[in-house]
């Protein structure tokens, strides 16, 4: 974290750097996980997508919750496009529920909302044919946009419904707060995590008290988890009142959280296989 | 400053009022007269020296008494209000020298005090920032000397930093030499608070205590003092002793200059008006000071930040979830998933 990037220097990168990860056909796919809800999963989800997304890479978001509207209102989508819930219940293909998002942006970004369903859907999750609906789709949407990132932002904890989803990821960001019971599920979700061969697996602490060094936060949870620390995000007043309205790097693009995401994505852009 | 003096525009305004009602009556008597010398002058002329000429004679005699003492009345009231107006003139000059020494202050404290608590807010190094409030303060005062105190455990006063330029003494702080002086108690044996020793009154009553001569004044023991200059042949004269207070009036230090030097080098006493800025100065080191204390406490707070796992906790719960067979059929599927796919193994 010796040079902290503001977004506005990630852009200058990603002009520069776009070509090399772009279309060599080694496509990503990025899980953004969490022990609990409301560590702010779908927030760093979108966040980090848009990021890739504007510094030229093309990009899809899945949500895999089908009872959140998190990515649907932060990237104000219209009510009637389709959702997961939709693909779920082969109402339509992967393709027709991923919405393009018309930013001013380098790349591409398609997002598929989870669907604000209050209940959970028909389609049973633990069965195998999820995992295989969810690798189809999976497969599906990097083919059709010619990806270069898949970001799945999952449903939280260690359900055998979030694990099948655990099993698919290349890259797996954990999501956490200052919370005695997110250093616990994180401890516990590390451990599972190291049986799934999963190639690389960060970590994300939210919402940390602003009068914590970042620098001490990042080397204790290094210590104590034994696993790459990808952003300290601190608290931010700013972020509770964009209340999730917007996608929040776009909104304030110099803020520190945006540049802790961008350090973020930064590390993602630059894995080297 | 207007507002001590409300009356002084209205009673200005009241001067060519009565100027005015005073011509009036000079140009009513002036006809008056006009017509009389008229009178006497055309019956001179006309050699008719009757009786009304002799009536006019007379006429024109009383009303030139009455003029001379209306003159005289007038002038009176005249020489007043010039007099008036002239004090009033004076104490004008007075409040625009006032206003003159206020402006000075003002630009002062903005181009100068507030600069200096910039500057040591902005200052990381807790000894720097010591250094920097005993120095910025000695230069604004021109003093020779001058001694940081801090308050430990509201007991006693810890010398930080002693500086005389004429002894070219610099201990304490970022010097890395030691300061070798006994700390100050704020209390005696018998809890009594120790009002005799300056620094010691100046952070028991948060008064800043300005001395002209240390060997003249009366009412404080300078017996430290005059041991140091016995032994270093230096003559310790004026001092302004400055308590360094939080917002809370909770006194953090003290801030002891001495000798101010005067144009021609000489030793002077403190100026009154440099002793408010200097106050106004110490605040604002008393809030770097507090908020490096502050934020001191909580970085040493945040040092000692721990993540604690239940290790015993963690491992049940991961053996609980990994020994299933549903996570067996997942571990199988998920490399059957890979291996369908080598393009995606990584």
């Amino acid at each position: 974290l010796a040079i902290v990037p503001t977004p506005a220097t990630w852009f200058d990168r990603g002009y520069e750097e776009a070509g090399y990860l772009t279309g060599n056909g080694m496509a990503r796919t990025v899980l953004v996980h969490s022990f609990r809800h409301g560590v702010g999963r779908s927030t760093i989800a979108a966040n980090i997508g848009y990021l890739l997304a504007a510094a030229g890479q093309r990009v899809a978001i899945i949500e895999t919750d089908t009872t959140s509207s998190a990515i649907r209102n932060m990237f104000r989508l219209g009510a009637a496009s389709q959702t997961f819930y939709d693909y779920l219940n082969q109402r339509c293909s992967i393709e027709e529920a991923a919405t393009t998002i018309n930013y001013q942006l380098n790349g591409e970004l398609y997002v598929v909302p989870g669907g604000d369903h209050l209940v959970f859907p028909g389609v049973s999750r633990t069965a195998p044919s999820y995992l295989e609906k969810l690798e189809l789709a999976r497969r599906n949407l990097i083919t059709a946009y010619r990806l270069d990132t898949l970001i799945i932002d999952t449903e939280p904890g260690l359900s055998d419904e979030a694990l099948s989803e655990l099993t698919v990821p290349d890259v797996l960001i954990l999501a956490l707060r200052h919370d005695m019971r997110d250093y616990q599920g994180t401890g516990v979700t590390v451990d599972v995590v190291r049986k799934l061969n999963i190639a690389r697996c960060g970590l994300i602490i939210n919402e940390v008290p602003a009068s914590f060094d970042p620098a001490v936060v990042g080397t204790e949870l290094e210590r104590v988890f034994q696993c790459e620390v990808l952003a300290v995000l601190p608290h931010a007043e700013e972020m509770m009142l964009l209340a999730n309205k917007d996608i929040f790097v776009r909104h304030y693009p110099h803020h520190p959280v945006s540049v802790g995401l961008t350090d973020a994505a930064l590390s993602l852009w630059n894995m080297n296989y | 400053m207007t507002h001590d003096h409300p009356t002084f525009s209205a009673r200005q305004s009241d001067i060519p009022v009565n100027k005015a009602s005073n011509l009036r009556f000079i140009v009513v008597v002036s006809v008056l007269l006009l017509l009389f010398v008229g009178g006497w002058v055309s019956a001179w002329l006309t050699h008719s020296f009757s009786l009304g000429a002799f009536y006019g004679i007379f006429l024109f005699l009383v009303m030139l008494l009455v003029v001379f003492l209306l003159t005289a009345v007038l002038y009176r009231q005249f020489a007043d209000k010039v007099a008036e107006v002239s004090r009033l003139n004076s104490k004008h000059a007075v409040l625009l020298k006032q206003l003159v020494v206020e402006k000075d202050r003002a630009d002062k404290l903005l181009n100068v005090v507030i600069p200096i608590g910039v500057a040591l807010s902005a200052e990381q190094n807790f000894d720097r920032l010591l250094e920097k409030i005993l120095l910025e303060a000695k230069t604004f005062c021109h003093a020779d000397a001058g001694t940081l105190y801090l308050v430990e455990d509201n007991r006693q006063l810890a010398f930080v930093l002693v500086h005389n330029d004429t002894l070219g003494l610099a201990t304490g702080g970022s010097t890395g030499a030691s300061i070798d002086f006994e700390p100050v108690a704020l209390y005696d044996e018998d809890g009594q608070p120790n009002h005799s020793n300056v620094a010691a009154h100046v952070a028991l009553t948060g008064q800043t205590v300005n001395i002209a001569d240390a060997y003249k004044a009366e009412g404080f023991n300078f017996s430290g003092t005059q041991a140091f200059d016995l032994q270093t042949g230096y003559r310790s004269t004026s001092f302004l002793t400055v308590p360094l207070k939080n917002a809370h009036g909770h006194v953090l230090g003290v801030l002891q200059l001495i000798n101010a030097s005067g144009d021609q080098y000489q030793v002077i006493a403190f100026d009154v008006e440099l002793e408010q800025l200097v106050t106004s100065l110490s605040s604002l080191a008393s809030v770097a000071l507090e908020a490096y204390i502050r934020e001191q406490a909580l970085r040493d707070q945040i040092q000692l930040l721990r993540i604690e796992v239940d290790e015993a906790k963690r491992k049940q719960q991961v053996d609980e979830i990994v020994e299933t067979e549903f996570f067996k059929e997942l571990q199988a599927k998920a490399r059957e998933i890979r291996k369908r796919n080598p393009d995606d193994e990584v």
